[in-house]
């Protein structure tokens, strides 16, 4: 399967470059110096340069982090070239609130998951798993009322360079569901699986070797550990966007009791190409 | 009968005593530390190191969470350092240094409220591992600091090499009036016990005219903001399997829970349109 994925994966970027906008996470520099410099992006993708000393060491650290840009890279992800976005990436506008109850809706039976996978809109185009994880998320409660989760999957720095892998974390919505009596998580990605999947054969879709990947209960126990093991999971609710949410939870206690509505905005116009209007008088308004 | 009496009465004294024995240790028991791992070559220095930020100057920082993370294979030395939402887009100089244990509000020698550059200093000892460009040399790389995004968060990693590391440290110091300092010739290196800490605040942070910068920076530049003492993590990784179980609470299934939710966004949007491809001019022959 992992092949399957990975050969689904090199098909999309087989017949030219990809350009796509984003920040720099970090920086995983190599040891010889001669070997591949890994880039970490905010999107979750890795992208790799042996030419990090020529451009970009000095620059990184000092610049990059807080700048946007146009990343082309090949096939194999090698970075072919790297342009400024010329502006500044605003932050998005967010609500916190602390200490909130969240309780997943049990989706009634394995037949009616299956329905809200299957009418879960996908769009044909290379987005961030984010954003899509976000529209999912907001469509099943707009026509449903269903209160998901999200479920995130870390992948260590040691996996990122023993299989030369592409992304460093992967989101996707995570359903309670009851089956056979037993209330049962389904993992419903839409893109890379034709149906609600159990945690473990979701996550061999990405992991070479299947191995199993500790359930976290904290960010910081994935991100303290990064040369530990292959893969961290951590599952969170369905408001949650970015890797980013789980760190201010963990240190602060905040979470976001609610839709960020910016947030869905930016999702439904990187993921679907759409843009969506917010209603400022009010709730309700007909939709679908 | 007798004598099976006077013995089974000295085994229950044997017992009495041995927990009264146990007891008075228990009480005299003084904590010691492990020792810490250190030699000359470094050849017992191996596996995970981890420090755990503590904030700083809480007052004026809030709190930043972030650790730095070590670990040694054979040669190969990966240090990994986070912080999450420092100040936006400031230059953090970061360093190991030999002190064991971070300052405190006890350290404020001026008592003006403040953990300065040079109280701080006067606890943790002068630079020992600069996290700069180059961790394989002191002076190598040492403009080259992090710099937080517009959310103040950073990360930084370094894969170096722990025998050139260590080569370096055992330099001769060429500039022993600086803020950085070599291991003396029979001094052991580990770094376990050791301090990590993290300086750099905005130009309008306010603070005091007490607050001192260190020769090279202004004070805001080399306030400390976050530090850690490296402990050598001999716990296993953590987490837990997945086992199949959904963790609780768990809704019970409501009648008419399929219903539309009210909500102020109006999907789907509407669709952006790709641009015209732009039909080159053809050439003249």
């Amino acid at each position: 399967m992992f092949s399957f994925i990975f050969l689904l994966c090199m098909s999309l970027q087989v017949f030219g470059n990809s350009t796509i906008k984003a920040r720099i996470s970090s920086i995983d520099y190599p040891l010889p110096p001669e070997n591949e410099t890994l880039i970490f992006l905010d999107t979750g993708l890795v992208i790799k340069t042996r030419k990090a000393k020529d451009f970009l060491i000095k620059k990184a650290l000092n610049e990059l982090s807080h700048h946007e840009y146009f990343f082309t890279f090949n096939q194999n992800r090698e970075l072919i070239e790297m342009k400024s976005t010329q502006n500044r990436n605003t932050k998005v506008e967010l609500l916190f609130f602390n200490n909130f109850d969240y309780v997943p809706t049990t989706i009634e039976s394995l037949a009616l998951t299956r329905k809200y996978f299957r009418e879960a809109r996908y769009y044909d185009k290379e987005s961030q798993c984010f954003n899509r994880a976000m529209v999912w998320t907001y469509e099943w409660w707009r026509r449903h009322s269903l209160r998901s989760n999200k479920i995130l999957i870390f992948f260590t720095r040691n996996y990122i360079r023993r299989y030369n892998f592409e992304w460093w974390f992967h989101i996707a919505p995570l359903v309670n569901v009851m089956d056979e009596g037993v209330v049962k998580e389904r993992v419903m990605d839409i893109k890379y699986s034709n149906g609600p999947l159990p945690i473990k054969a979701w996550t061999d879709l990405f992991m070479k070797g299947n191995p199993d990947c500790p359930i976290v209960d904290r960010y910081s126990d994935y991100a303290d550990h990064p040369y530990e093991g292959d893969c961290y999971l951590q599952r969170t609710h369905m408001y949650t966007y970015q890797p980013a949410d789980l760190q201010m939870y963990e240190a602060w206690g905040y979470q976001k009791n609610d839709f960020a509505l910016k947030e869905v905005q930016q999702a439904y116009r990187e993921a679907m190409d759409e843009i969506v209007t917010i209603d400022e008088e009010g709730r309700g308004h007909e939709i679908f | 009968m007798k004598f099976f009496s006077f013995i089974l009465s000295q085994i229950l004294l044997l017992f009495v005593q041995a927990c009264g024995v146990s007891n008075k240790n228990n009480d005299e028991i003084n904590y010691i530390d492990p020792p810490l791992e250190e030699s000359m070559d470094g050849h017992n220095i191996s596996g995970l190191y981890l420090a755990k930020f503590e904030t700083m100057n809480p007052h004026i920082n809030g709190t930043l969470p972030g650790s730095l993370t070590l670990k040694r294979t054979n040669d190969r030395l990966q240090t990994f350092l986070r912080l999450f939402a420092g100040h936006v887009r400031i230059k953090h100089r970061q360093a190991i240094y030999p002190g064991k244990r971070c300052p405190t509000l006890s350290d404020d020698l001026n008592l003006d409220g403040h953990i300065d550059i040079i109280e701080a200093r006067s606890v943790i000892g002068k630079i020992l591992i600069p996290l700069d460009g180059n961790l394989n040399s002191q002076y190598s790389g040492k403009n080259y600091f992090p710099r937080g995004d517009l959310s103040g968060n950073y990360q930084y990693e370094k894969i170096s090499s722990f025998s050139l590391l260590l080569k370096d440290l055992r330099d001769k110091d060429e500039e022993p009036n600086d803020h950085v300092i070599k291991l003396d010739e029979n001094e052991p290196f580990g770094l376990d016990g050791r301090v990590v800490m993290i300086e750099g605040v905005s130009q309008d942070t306010l603070l005091p005219e007490t607050v001192v910068g260190d020769d090279e920076l202004k004070n805001y530049e080399s306030y400390p903001i976050a530090c850690g003492v490296i402990q050598k993590n001999t716990s296993t990784a953590p987490g837990t399997i997945y086992n199949g179980e959904t963790p609780g609470p768990t809704a019970e299934i409501g009648e008419n829970q399929d219903i539309p939710a009210e909500g102020p966004i109006h999907f789907p949007g509407r669709r952006i349109e790709p641009p015209p491809e732009e039909i080159p001019e053809e050439e003249e022959i």
